[in-house]
């Protein structure tokens, strides 16, 4: 019997030092792709969940009538940016889409607030509710939301605009919001609240 | 004595089986090539995911885009202009896509037909989005 040579088993352990460093380099990216997939899609997430929030809060604010715990009738109402605290963006006092019988509610309020580059997004159950019935942080490392609000033509900065078309008409016709990152990219998302 | 009888065992031990043999050279670069030929479509299939999840991402984006603009140019009167054809650039969360907008005015109806497409910087359509606007006559 003849073993390999000298020469042999050196060319096979280089080959095998080879074939290894490339292993090892293939799963550092493998690993470090996973990493940034993973952050991709955590994005994604959160900016798809942000869409359905926002759509769902903007389109149901429709001017139908909330009750306050005791229940007393109050206008519905969207106020944006126009709050008497800096943090709150809006505020918005909307009827749920059940009728109110069941134990969730009809009659909600949502508001959206910046805090600590953090968006969150609380519901409550009654207009007048001091705490949240529900709070959800949707993005983090925000720098700032500005909103753009269409009405008639015109944009504004804050909603209502005046006494006035607030009892008038209580809602815009559609809203931007611009969301800014602290890594200074922009995502913004038109909504529509009560247009035509 | 002794000393014989162990060098004899280890001889027979040595070359007492015959049939037995290693692994030629060429056997084991084979087999390591087929390894490396493995590897390599582990690493297509990492570059897969990836470019997967950056399609979506960039959809996700375009349509948004395509949204946005459309319902702006439904929502403000400043955004619409005579030509029937436009585009342009619009950078969103970082990324960098061209757009186009269509308009067809249909008389009847009253109503102009926005549409936007939106494609990446080498030319796929990415999202599209079309919208109605009334018009009324003067």
């Amino acid at each position: 019997m003849k073993g390999l040579s000298l020469i042999e088993m050196l060319i096979a352990i280089s080959l095998f030092a080879l074939l290894a460093l490339l292993g090892s380099s293939l799963l550092n990216i493998s690993v470090s792709s996973n990493l940034s997939i993973q952050e991709k899609n955590d994005r994604l997430d959160k900016l798809v969940l942000l869409n359905k929030y926002l759509r769902q809060d903007f389109t149901q604010s429709v001017n139908t009538i909330p009750r306050d715990q005791m229940g007393a009738y109050e206008l519905s109402t969207m106020e944006l940016n126009s709050s008497d605290s800096d943090e709150i963006l809006l505020r918005l006092i909307k009827l749920s889409d059940t009728d109110g019988l069941e134990d969730t509610g009809a009659l909600r309020k949502i508001i959206y607030k910046l805090d600590n580059g953090e968006l969150i997004r609380e519901s409550y159950r009654y207009i007048d509710n001091e705490d949240p019935f529900q709070s959800e942080i949707l993005l983090d490392d925000v720098d700032y939301v500005d909103l753009e609000i269409f009405f008639e033509n015109v944009s504004y900065e804050a909603w209502p605009i005046s006494e006035e078309i607030f009892f008038d008409s209580s809602l815009p016709e559609a809203v931007e919001v611009k969301i800014g990152f602290y890594d200074l990219s922009i995502f913004n998302k038109i909504l529509l609240v009560n247009y035509g | 004595m002794v000393r014989k009888v162990e060098k004899d065992r280890i001889k027979i031990l040595a070359t007492g089986n015959k049939t037995l043999s290693g692994f030629t050279i060429i056997e084991i670069l084979v087999a390591f090539f087929i390894l490396a030929i493995a590897a390599l479509a582990f690493s297509s299939l990492i570059t897969d995911s990836s470019r997967s999840i950056n399609l979506i991402e960039e959809r996700f984006l375009a349509n948004n885009i395509a949204e946005n603009l459309a319902l702006k140019n439904l929502v403000k009167d400043d955004y619409l202009t005579s030509s029937q054809y436009d585009e342009g650039e619009e950078t969103f969360l970082g990324m960098p896509f061209i757009w186009e907008r269509e308009l067809a005015t249909s008389v009847e109806r009253n109503r102009i037909e926005i549409e936007i497409k939106v494609f990446s910087e080498n030319g796929d359509l990415l999202g599209k989005s079309k919208v109605f606007k009334e018009v009324f006559a003067q």
